[in-house]
């Protein structure tokens, strides 16, 4: 039964990725991504990862895809501008393909461990407990927090207009 | 038995099964609720405006939400030339489908949920953060100035209005300790003397108005639905759609108005406990689930019917007041609102 949905929603997150590549408009390549993302969020449903799902939603989808959609909206507005295609893809496909075969030998010589019945380990509760542990990761945590901050505090900083301009 | 295929554990174990009556129940529920709200919103606004309203089919105009479905259905169905065909066509379908998505994790009585997921309340934020993209993409895809401007101006509003409305909502998580929307009721269920009831609009009054402005301004409606502002935008990211797809349109609309409301009902108005009532049926079965339904949509309508209140009775504001008072005012009261809580539960 898993096996049969999860070769649908493979597939549809493998036709969407290449509908990304291959959109002549940005518009089509920015939605076939979103369809991506939520695909990927549903394998992750399937393998009781509930959290990991909900928060690929979030942030990829509801965050990342809504900002790159009000981008684009706003640049091209212009129906009938059609993608250039680039000159030379030589390298580009010979480093992808590079890339891919590295990655499945990878993925077939790594001994896999399945778990067995709900996955307790990506629940809320765990997860907080891995993060707000003091002996654990609560450090780095916070450092990469207070990194962002900073971040978005440049961010707004360089895009600020000065007074009276 | 009903409880058991919803529910899941004990009873079905096929999963399929269990998802498709849970998607068909989910959408019976909000279609059913959609109808006879089309109804009583006109109903409603008629009487504030001291008009009759809809009167003609069926008894007090019951039956003019159907009459107006099967004129919408028979229209003449109009694409725009120099539309994206694809997104234009595709819109109206997403933005039903993303605005039924949250229903499937809010629980109209107990065990009777869709998908009793932990993460409720997380996926419930999630999924509603994606009607934005049905928007922007029947926006763009008219090809119309209109069109665009209301769309841009609908994602820069659910943007800056999804903080203080995901904000408002930790204290409750903090208070409960789970994101199940199940536990949420539960933890809602005692009273004070017998009387009083628990409910969180006592324990977080400030997350209740920062939360309720924010999902008055998600769902667009008045005094926040600038994205179809008629005397500058003519009708928002909407202006290019008619027959079919407009009523697609208006379906989402109304879907979010059901389930902004179920969401109030069971984060603030402890969903389908009322202090001596429940107490009553707690033990007759078929008929305490009867009862608990009853309790939710009465509650449901409560919230709907000051919704409708609140259109009939405000103007609409500007655009950039109502940005700032989204970034400006419920974000510092969101934020308050945490510290407080944080520091009355280490007490």
């Amino acid at each position: 039964m898993n096996i049969i949905v999860f070769s649908i929603i493979s597939a549809i997150t493998i036709l969407s990725a290449i509908g990304v590549i291959s959109s002549q408009r940005i518009m089509h390549s920015v939605l076939s991504l979103a369809v991506m993302l939520l695909s990927v969020a549903a394998v992750y449903a399937i393998l009781n990862a509930e959290f990991l799902a909900v928060i690929q939603v979030l942030v990829y989808t509801g965050g990342v895809i809504v900002l790159l959609l009000f981008a684009t909206m706003l640049t091209r507005s212009d129906l009938q501008l059609k993608r250039e295609q680039p000159s030379d893809i030589k390298p580009a496909v010979a480093a992808a393909s590079i890339f891919a075969i590295g990655l499945l030998f990878y993925i077939v010589g790594n001994n896999w461990k399945s778990l067995k019945g709900p996955a307790v380990v990506g629940s809320v509760k765990n997860i907080g407990m891995l993060i707000f542990n003091v002996k654990k990761d609560v450090i780095p945590f916070e450092i990469i927090s207070l990194v962002l901050l900073a971040a978005m505090v440049g961010a707004i900083f360089l895009g600020r207009k000065e007074a009276g301009q | 038995m009903l409880e058991n295929i919803l529910y899941g554990a004990s009873g079905v174990e096929n999963g399929l099964i269990r998802g498709i009556v849970g998607v068909i129940a989910t959408l019976l529920f909000v279609s059913l609720n959609v109808l006879f709200l089309i109804w009583l919103e006109r109903k409603i606004i008629a009487r504030i405006h001291v008009r009759y309203g809809p009167n003609r089919a069926g008894r007090y105009g019951m039956l003019q939400p159907i009459a107006d479905m099967i004129k919408l259905l028979t229209k003449e169905s109009i694409v725009p030339k120099d539309a994206d065909k694809i997104t234009y066509n595709t819109a109206p379908w997403v933005a039903f489908l993303f605005a039924l998505l949250p229903a499937a994790a809010i629980g109209i009585a107990t065990g009777l949920i869709s998908t009793n997921i932990s993460v409720g309340l997380l996926y419930i934020v999630a999924v509603s953060s994606l009607s934005t993209i049905a928007v922007i993409m029947a926006g763009w895809g008219s090809n119309n100035k209109y069109s665009l401007l209301g769309a841009m101006r609908t994602a820069a509003q659910s943007l800056s209005y999804e903080m203080p409305l995901v904000l408002s909502m930790i204290g409750i998580v903090a208070i409960v300790g789970s994101l199940n929307t199940q536990n949420i009721v539960a933890a809602q269920s005692h009273a004070w003397l017998g009387i009083i009831p628990k409910w969180f609009i006592f324990y977080q009054p400030l997350a209740f108005v920062v939360f309720f402005s924010a999902v008055v301004a998600e769902m667009g409606r008045i005094p926040f639905d600038l994205q179809e502002s008629e005397s500058e935008l003519v009708a928002g990211f909407h202006t290019e759609y008619g027959g079919m797809k407009f009523a697609m349109f208006m379906f989402a609309e109304y879907t979010h108005l059901v389930v902004g409301s179920a969401l109030v009902v069971t984060l603030f108005f402890g969903g389908w406990y009322l202090p001596v009532v429940s107490g009553i049926f707690a033990n007759m079965g078929y008929i305490n689930y009867i009862v608990q339904i009853a309790i939710f949509v009465a509650k449901m309508y409560v919230i709907i019917f000051i919704l409708i209140w609140i259109r009939g009775t405000l103007t609409r504001t500007r655009i950039n007041k109502m940005l700032s008072f989204g970034w400006k005012t419920l974000l510092p009261l969101a934020l308050i609102n945490i510290v407080i809580t944080g520091v009355i539960l280490s007490l």
